[in-house]
C-alpha cells in the first residue's frame, strides 16, 4: 500500500505538467532551435518558426498575441475550417509520420510553410480579412481553410 | 491412312511403325501450342529457358524513400541495398532498371546522393527514373532535375527505344492542384502524342510513371486526373505495359491490350484502399515480417510474344504475387 501511494504523487505531478504544457501550446516562434528558411513570397506579417522536437520546450516570457493551432495528423488538417480574428497567429504542427506542407492555394502564395517533417511547425499571422484556402503540396487531396473576419 | 495395319511383324494387330508416324504429328502439334501460348509466371530466380537475341529482362523498383526513418523501417538504405542484392542475384542480368519515383523522402541533396551510391552497385545495363512527389515538392524539382533531368523535358519526362520496345517515362507529380490527383498536363500530353506518332501498332510499349495512371482510390489521391487522354493515345498498340508506384503495394489490372501494374516499395508498406484512416506507412509490422512486404518486380520481354511477363518478388526471397 505504502509503495503505491509513493508513486501516485510523482505520477500526478507529471500528469499536471503535461496538461499545462499542452494547454499553453508552443506557439511562440522565438524558442530554441530555430531553423533558417529560404525567403518565400508572402503577404502580411509573417512569423516563421521551425522547431524540431525538444525534450524541454522553453516558453517565451513575452505577452503572446492571440494564437491558435492546426494539427496535421493522419493526412488531415485539424480543424479543417478555422475562423479567427485579424492579427491572430496560426501555428501548424505536423504530428504525422510523413512530411506535409500548409500551402495557400492561390498564386502568388499567401503563405507556404515549406516542408514540415514530423514535429516541425510553421506559424503565420493573418492580418487581412478573407478566406484563405490552403492544401498540402505533397498530398494535394488534403485541403483546409482559414477564415479571417 | 486407309490401311492402318501395314506392318504386323508380331502378329498382334498393332502397327508400331505406323503408330510412331502418327505420333510424330501429334508431338509437333503439342510443341506448336506451347510456343504460341500464354506466358506463365516462373519462380523468381529460375532461368526462363530458351532465350532469343531480342529477348531481355528489366527490373522495376519504387518508393525507396531515402531519408525516412520511422516505424516500420528505420533502415531504408539497408532495404534498398537488399533490393540491389536481389537484382544482382538474377540469373540473367537486367538490361534496364526503372525506378518509378519517391527515390527520396524529403528531396534533400544527401538523400539523392545516397540513392546514387546504393544503385551504383546494381549490375544492370542502365538506370532510368521518374520522380515521385517526395522528390520534387520541396524545391520544385531542382535537385531532382540537376541529377536526372538530362535529356528529359518538363520535370523529367522522356522516352527511348530498347531492342524494339518503346519506353516512355511520364511525370504526374508536377503542378499538383489542391484537392487533385496526379496530373500530366497539356504540355506533356502534347509531347506524348507526337512521341507516339509514326510508331507501328505492333511496337511493344512500356509506360512508367509514379502515381497510378488509373484510379486506384481517388480519396487518397491514388490516380491521375488526365490519364484518360494518355491512355487513349496508347489504345492502338498491341502490347502496352504500364508500371507505377506510389501506393507501396501491388495492384494489377488488364484492360484490352494494356496491363497495369504497381510495385511494392523498398521502404515501407501502405494500407489497402480504405483499410486505414490514411495512406501513411503501416506501422505495426513485426521486424521479421517487414521484408516480406517490400520488394521489386522483374519484367521479361520475349520477342513477338505480346504481353510482357511481370514477376513480383519480396525482399525475403519468396516469389509472391500481390
Amino acid at each position: 500500500m505504502r509503495h503505491r501511494s509513493r508513486l501516485i504523487a510523482p505520477i500526478l505531478g507529471m500528469g499536471l505538467c503535461s496538461l499545462l504544457l499542452a494547454g499553453c501550446g508552443w506557439s511562440s516562434g522565438e524558442t530554441t532551435e530555430q531553423e533558417a528558411k529560404e525567403e518565400k513570397a508572402s503577404h502580411g506579417a509573417m512569423d516563421m518558426g521551425h522547431e524540431k522536437k525538444s525534450q524541454k520546450p522553453a516558453r517565451s516570457a513575452e505577452v503572446m498575441a492571440p494564437s491558435t493551432e492546426v494539427v496535421i495528423d493522419n493526412f488531415t488538417f485539424d480543424p479543417p475550417k478555422l475562423t479567427i480574428n485579424p492579427g491572430t497567429k496560426v501555428t501548424w504542427i505536423n504530428h504525422d509520420d510523413v512530411p506535409h506542407t500548409a500551402t495557400s492555394s492561390v498564386k502568388p502564395r499567401a503563405f507556404d510553410s515549406g516542408t514540415l517533417d514530423t514535429d516541425q511547425k510553421f506559424s503565420f499571422v493573418f492580418t487581412t480579412p478573407g478566406t484563405y484556402d490552403y492544401f498540402c503540396a505533397v498530398h494535394p487531396k488534403m485541403t483546409a481553410q482559414v477564415i479571417v473576419k | 491412312m486407309t490401311k492402318r495395319i501395314v506392318h504386323d511383324h508380331h502378329h498382334d494387330g498393332i502397327d508400331r511403325r505406323g503408330f510412331l508416324e502418327c505420333m510424330a504429328w501429334v508431338g509437333t502439334g503439342i510443341a506448336w501450342t506451347v510456343t504460341g501460348g500464354v506466358l506463365s509466371s516462373r519462380v523468381f530466380g529460375q532461368d526462363s529457358g530458351q532465350t532469343k537475341k531480342g529477348d531481355f529482362t528489366f527490373v522495376q523498383i519504387s518508393d525507396s524513400h531515402i531519408g525516412f526513418s520511422k516505424e516500420p523501417n528505420k533502415d531504408v538504405v539497408g532495404t534498398l541495398r537488399a533490393t540491389v542484392d536481389r537484382i544482382n542475384a538474377l540469373p540473367a542480368q537486367p538490361e534496364l532498371l526503372i525506378h518509378t519515383g519517391d527515390l527520396t523522402h524529403l528531396s534533400k541533396p544527401d538523400e539523392f546522393d545516397t540513392v546514387n551510391e546504393v544503385l551504383k552497385s546494381a549490375k544492370v545495363g542502365r538506370v532510368v527514373y521518374v520522380p515521385g512527389e517526395h522528390d520534387v515538392f520541396s524545391d520544385d524539382g531542382k535537385q531532382y532535375l540537376d541529377r536526372y533531368g538530362k535529356g528529359t523535358r518538363g520535370l523529367g519526362w522522356h522516352s527511348f527505344d530498347h531492342k524494339g520496345v518503346h519506353f516512355v517515362g511520364l511525370v504526374n507529380v508536377a503542378n499538383l492542384k489542391p484537392g487533385g490527383l496526379g496530373t500530366l498536363g497539356t504540355d506533356q500530353l502534347d509531347w506524348l502524342k507526337r512521341d507516339l506518332a509514326g510508331k507501328a501498332d505492333s511496337t511493344p510499349m512500356v509506360v512508367y510513371a509514379h502515381v497510378p495512371l488509373w484510379t486506384v482510390y481517388a480519396k487518397w489521391g491514388w490516380g491521375t486526373e488526365d490519364s484518360e487522354q494518355a491512355l487513349g493515345y496508347l489504345k492502338r498498340f498491341g502490347s502496352v505495359t504500364v508500371l507505377n508506384g506510389h501506393i507501396h503495394q501491388i495492384m494489377q489490372k488488364v484492360e484490352g491490350n494494356a496491363t497495369f501494374h504497381t510495385a511494392r516499395s523498398t521502404a515501407f508498406p501502405q494500407p489497402e484502399p480504405g483499410q486505414a484512416a490514411s495512406p501513411g506507412p503501416i506501422k505495426n509490422v513485426a521486424a521479421d515480417k517487414l521484408r516480406g512486404m517490400l520488394g521489386l518486380s522483374r519484367v521479361d520481354y520475349k520477342e513477338n510474344r505480346g504481353a510482357l511477363a511481370i514477376v513480383d518478388a519480396t525482399l525475403d526471397g519468396a516469389a509472391k504475387d500481390g
